[in-house]
């Protein structure tokens, strides 16, 4: 769904989480990125009703920082937080129905802060 | 296109007088009082529709203890005079676009042109649990009808 990629990304761009990452891949960041930087995915499903088509979206980040502290990382979180809880998220074609953080779980691999975040949107199509 | 709204917009106040702790509301809708009008070796029961019934309003959620709403709400319960109806009270589905039910002005009684309102008949109704919060709930009878904004 271009539309919803597109919705994510411009979400990114208007808000103060465009400051706390160097840019907003989806689903894979290239090699050159360059921290701190964030990715997300997507995995929709389909819920019909007799007269409505909801799309059930959950919408996956994980937010990368190379810093020694988690400080960076956290902010970059915090200001997710900000641009998303709760956010009517403009789709094109569709009305927003709800936008519901989910779960976020902190990790440290090989150096690499990651943080994953997860959250359920749904949306109607319009018609 | 109208589009559902989720349960995180909603919201109760009274007046300007938000609802603190609130996590649900719901309203079980008005009745048409039903009158029987069959007779003896009659098989089957008919019967004529009488007057609506208002419903009852039920608000639920986390006991907050200095929450100016939920302490209204055990004033209006104490006061049994005509200051005690709650006509601006505002169930809503969605508070950022202004979108709730409340009495309806519209629906007055005939004598004395009293308009629709809400009565706390029920507040105070409060628990404790060691494993989750304290919780609160109370419970207003609709007189008239609420209508949708």
């Amino acid at each position: 769904m271009p539309v919803l990629f597109e919705a994510i990304w411009n979400r990114f761009k208007a808000t103060a989480l465009v400051n706390k990452l160097t840019e907003l891949y989806n689903v894979e960041a290239p090699p050159e990125a360059v921290f701190p930087y964030g990715v997300f995915s997507t995995n929709i499903t389909a819920d019909w009703t007799f007269t409505e088509n909801f799309e059930d979206c959950l919408i996956m980040f994980v937010l990368f920082s190379e810093e020694t502290l988690a400080t960076e990382v956290c902010a970059a979180f915090e200001a997710l937080k900000v641009a998303f809880d709760f956010h009517d998220l403009a789709v094109v074609g569709y009305e927003p129905v709800s936008l519901e953080r989910g779960s976020a779980n902190m990790i440290r691999v090989e150096k690499i802060w990651q943080y994953n975040i997860t959250y359920k949107l749904v949306i109607q199509k319009g018609e | 296109m109208t589009a559902p709204k989720a349960g995180y917009k909603g919201a109760v106040y009274i007046g300007a007088q938000k609802i603190g702790g609130g996590t649900t509301w719901s309203y079980d809708g008005e009745t048409r009082n039903m009158q029987d009008i069959d007779e003896f070796e009659d098989e089957h029961i008919m019967a004529i529709p009488m007057q609506i019934t208002g419903g009852n309003v039920t608000i639920s959620g986390n006991l907050l203890m200095g929450d100016a709403g939920q302490m209204l709400l055990e004033t209006k319960l104490a006061d049994g005079t005509p200051s005690g109806r709650i006509t601006d009270l505002k169930l809503y589905v969605d508070k950022a676009s202004n979108k709730y039910f409340t009495p309806d002005p519209a629906v007055t009684l005939t004598v004395d042109n009293i308009p629709s309102h809400a009565v706390v008949t029920a507040a105070k109704t409060i628990g404790d649990d060691k494993s989750g919060v304290g919780t609160f709930s109370a419970t207003l009878r609709i007189c008239g009808a609420l209508k949708r904004v």
